[in-house]
Formats: structure tokens, sequence, C-alpha cells
């Protein structure tokens, strides 16, 4: 039986990548008739814990399709993903950059060649090792790491479209602002090549770290 | 790869027989020929939805717009459709196939009041649908296929005993029946879900998928393998054959009516159901349509009377012609009615 999982939000509430918030509200509200423990419709169709993972899915898909600053993050994500085209947007769905720091930014081959020449510093040789050494790789281990090698958010948004944003959110540990796994991990694979680090190492130490960040606090 | 598909494919026609009887046996249909009947089983899980009165209103309208129609009742156990079709005591019908009294399944119908239209009954056989032995079912199954006639409808039984399941999948593009009542609701997805994952197990018992999941299959008794389950283990161990799987799936098609309609219920439920069938099944879902609850319907069957001839301007017979439009083979026979003994 196919669920949503690999339908974007878009696709979940059957709504076009232009739907204004009375279109979002009127495809929820219809999924919620159709998927709610009470439906005629899909009665006794699925387990209960298929319903579950599907109106939970249909949830996130309102709460982010109807927030502004989330849908925008959202359908960058897609776009950079090379899940829609930008031009199906009829929204404005980057807010401008941020001022770059730097007026011109190096491009990719340089960051590249920049990345490589600071990485043989003695300090930040240590640094990576460190980093790349533990079990747990916090936003702030790739803030840390991003910014001793001299390079701004605005730069790994150049090469790699992640939305600055975005970047933020994983640098900050953001847990409820932040992209779908697979997305996610995407994401932290590109910034990983561009800090010249392990992927592999990154995504699964961030991953571990925001599972961990995402429990309840303890007493 | 292409390669193993295309043999794959090929591997799926042709007829297999098998020797001894038990629910992981299959039975495989050979591809319809040109001058095959078309075949309708009606279905559902549910008893009392209206799978007979169903099946017999659309074989007397098809008869009426001249294709040759043979109504079988395979509700073993549970007959009741000569009731419906006004035929107080029918004679032997099915068992005398059974038993081989009569060799062809053509010389058990018997003519109905309405012409073009023949009846095989199955009221004296002495065995319910879960009896019916591995070879005798066979056997049925392909001499129904070479009935001659254009048109064939199964009303099955309720349940979903693998045997029922068997007849309902004799056809690419089976029909079932539910009311707009939540446990009708429930047993035709119950319904659904069996014969999905009986044609599931079928593509994989017959081509050339991974032992362990061809294993899975022979299984017979692990009854808690799900076709999630299933599509899991293609998944894990044979990513390769996933394709062809979901391809073979998707030849299953399933058609369905919501009967005894009322003015309370919802008239878009159907399009509804259909619409998240096709969402989350392989399979594509068509909504035939919905039939009008009608209090004089009970009234008709106890004067012996087909509801849809008696009373042709009500809004239920509207609602079955309109699903007849769909269902009646395309071509209308021009030669004479079927052969009955
Ligand atoms: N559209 C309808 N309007 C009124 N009564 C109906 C309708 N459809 C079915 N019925 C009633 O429901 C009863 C059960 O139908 P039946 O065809 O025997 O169900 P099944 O074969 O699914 O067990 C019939 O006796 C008939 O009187
Ligand atoms: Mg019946």
């Amino acid at each position: 039986m196919k669920t949503f999982e690999n339908q974007n939000y878009y696709e979940i509430l059957k709504l076009p990548f232009d739907a204004d918030a009375v279109a979002v509200q009127r495809a929820y509200r219809e999924a919620l008739e159709i998927y709610g423990e009470n439906s005629l419709v899909t009665y006794e169709l699925f387990s209960d814990e298929q319903r579950g993972d599907l109106l939970q899915a249909i949830d996130e898909a309102y709460h982010t399709l109807m927030d502004e600053d989330k849908r925008a993050t959202y359908n960058q994500m897609l776009i950079h993903s090379g899940l829609a085209d930008p031009s199906l947007f009829a929204r404005k769905t980057e807010k401008p950059a941020a001022a770059p720091a730097r007026p011109a930014p190096v491009k990719h081959r340089d960051l590249q060649a920049w990345v490589k020449q600071k990485s043989k510093e003695e300090p930040i040789k240590q640094l990576i090792s460190e980093t790349m050494g533990k079990d747990l790789v916090a936003g702030d281990d790739l803030k840390r790491l991003r910014e001793a090698l001299g390079i701004e958010i605005s730069e790994i948004y150049e090469v790699t479209r992640i939305s600055a944003s975005t970047l933020r959110n994983i640098e900050a540990n953001q847990v409820n602002n932040l992209p779908a796994e697979v997305f996610l991990k995407s994401f932290l694979k590109s910034l990983a090549q561009i800090l010249q680090v392990d992927p592999q190492r990154t995504v699964d130490g961030y991953l571990k770290y925001i599972a961990l960040a995402r429990r309840p606090p303890r007493k | 790869m292409m390669a193993l598909f295309a043999q794959c494919r090929g591997m799926c026609r042709g007829i297999t027989l098998r020797g001894a009887c038990g629910a992981r046996e299959f039975v495989t249909i050979a591809p319809q020929l040109k001058n095959m009947p078309v075949i309708i089983p009606i279905g559902g899980g549910k008893g009392g939805v209206g799978k007979s009165f169903i099946s017999a209103n659309l074989g007397a309208l098809m008869a009426k717009r001249g294709h040759r129609v043979i109504l079988i009742d395979l509700d073993l156990g549970g007959s009741n459709l000569h009731t419906l079709l006004g035929i107080k005591s029918p004679p032997g019908g099915l068992d005398r196939f059974l038993d081989k009294t009569e060799n062809r399944l053509e010389q058990v119908a018997v003519p109905t009041h309405i012409s073009n239209l023949s009846f095989i009954s199955s009221l004296h056989c002495s065995m319910e649908i879960a009896n019916l032995y591995h070879a005798q079912k066979v056997k049925l199954i392909h001499a129904i296929l070479r009935l001659p006639c254009d048109c064939i409808l199964l009303d099955l039984g309720a349940g979903t005993h693998f045997n029922t399941l068997d007849f309902f999948l004799t056809s690419e593009a089976g029909v079932f029946v539910c009311t707009p009542e939540p446990t009708a609701i429930e047993n035709a997805f119950r319904f659904i879900k069996a014969a999905y994952l009986r044609k599931l197990k079928q593509i994989i018992s017959r081509n050339a998928f991974h032992k362990i999941v061809k294993d899975a299959v022979q299984d017979g008794g692990n009854q808690a393998l799900r076709y999630t389950d299933l599509v899991d283990l293609v998944l894990k161990y044979d990513p390769g054959m996933e394709m062809f799987l979901r391809d073979s799936i998707r030849r299953l098609q399933f058609r369905f009516i919501l009967n005894q309609f009322r003015k309370s219920t919802d008239s878009t439920l159907g399009e509804k159901i259909k619409t998240v069938c096709n969402r989350h099944f392989y399979s594509p879902f068509e909504f035939l349509g919905q039939i009008d609850f009608d209090e004089r319907v009970t009234d008709s069957i106890l004067s012996k009377n087909l509801f849809t001839l008696q009373y042709p301007e009500s809004k239920t017979a509207i609602d079955f012609r309109a699903i007849v439009d769909q269902l009646a083979p395309k071509r209308v026979a021009s030669h004479t009615m079927v052969q009955v003994r």
C-alpha cells in the first residue's frame, strides 16, 4: 500500500505550488474528512499506525504551507533538490538574501582551493579532527568550523542554493524548523563537501545530535 | 535487466494446473482469446449488500440489449440467485457439472423468462465454496472461460475465502459491491486487500522472483503475511523485480458499485473512495456508479419480477442502465441465443 512517503507537501494536500492560504485551508479540511478516524471513505482501510502517519504528514504539510517563512524555506528546498521548477512558484519563494558580508563572494572553485589551503593550518586541522572524532555533530560544531575556515553563509548559498535561513537553522539546531530528513541529509552532505569533511560522518553525527535534542528535557 | 523482464512477462502466459489442493495453489488463466466471453465477477465481502440483486438485474439488462448472457450463482451454500430471477425450484446446475453427470458446463445452463439470459444454479451443490477441491475449481474456471456466450456474470458469495477470490480474479477488472455503511465498507476493503494479496502472490509464484520471496508466498500457513510485507520483501531481496511487480499488479483493476444509496448519503462518497484507493493501491480503481435504494424491491422479488424491468422509470433502474453502459461488452452479438439443454 502506498503512503505519502515520497510525496511533497503540495502533493499530500493535492495543491498547486501557487495555492493561496484559502486553498490550503480547504485542502486541509478535505484531507481530514477523508483520512480522519471517523471517515466513512477510509473506514478500516488503514491500520491505526498507518492512519496516524498519514494524519501527521497532512498536519505537517498544512502547518508548513500556512506559515510564510516555513513555506519559503520549504519551496527553496524543493527547488534545490530538483523536485520543483522555480517557475512553478508564482509567489516569491526566497526572501532577498542577507547582504553579503564581502562585496564579491569567491566562486566555488576559489572556495574549494581556499578551504583546502586553510585546512592545512594546524589549529584548523585540529578542529576538524576533533569535530569528526565525535559521535555527535552539533550545529554549533559546523558553525565553528565554517567560521574558522572564514566562510560566509551567503557563500554556501551561492554554491549550494540552500537558503540562508535553512543553513542558519541547521547551525542553530532549530529542531522544529529543519527540513524533512531526506532534504536535511542532502543539505548536510553538500555542506560537508564545502567544509571538506567526511559527509557520512557529518550526516550521521548531526542526525544523532538532533535526535537527542528532540527528546523532551529531563528534570 | 530488460531481457529478464521480458522473459518474466512471457512466463505469465499459459495455463498452469497443479495437482494438490490448498490455499497456496493458484489457478492460471490463459490470456483472453478473441471469442472468449467477457467475465464480470460480482463480489464484495459482505452479505446482503445486493450482489445477487445486482447480478440478476445487470444480466437482464445486458440480455435485453442483445448480449448472450449467462449468470452463474457461485454462492455455494448461500444460493439465492434463482429467487431473484423468479425461478422457484431450479433444476440441477453446477452440481451436475461437478459430479460429472454433464460434461459441458453449458449443458447445465437453463433459460430464464428473458431471452438471451441463461442461468446456472448452485442450489443443489452439496458443498460450500470452501470445500470445493482445487481440481474442481480449476475445471470449473476453464469451463466458464469457454462458455459460448458474450458475457458471464459471476454472483459471488460473502467472505474472502481463497476460492471466492480465485473466481473474482478470473477477470482483471472484477466488480465489488458495497453499501454506504461502515460495516459494508470495512468488509469491502478487506475483500479488496485479500484479492490484491492473492494476486500479488500469484504474480510472485509464477515469475522469476528471488527464492526468499517465493518461499514467503509458498508458506501457506503464514496467515499474517500481508501485501505490504510482500512488497517489502521484494524491495529487500529482489529490488530488480520491484518494477515488474508494480507493473503486474497495476494490470489488476477494481471496479465498484455503491448500492442502496439513500437521500441522506454523501453524494460524493463513491468518487472519494475511488480517489483514495487510487492513491494508496498500485491497482487502478473505477467507480461505476451508485444505485438508489427503492422500497419496492422486496415486493418485486416476492412477485417474481426483476425490478429494473418492472419499474424501468425508477431512479434505481436508471442507475442500473448507466452501469450497464460501462460494463456491457462493446460488440453486440448477431448470433442466435446460447444453446441450453
Ligand atoms: N437498491 C436496493 N434497493 C432496495 N433493496 C435492495 C437494493 N439492493 C438490494 N436490496 C435488498 O437487499 C437484499 C439483499 O440483497 P442480495 O442481493 O441478496 O445481497 P447479497 O447477494 O450481497 O448477499 C435483497 O433481498 C434486496 O431486497
Ligand atoms: Mg447473494
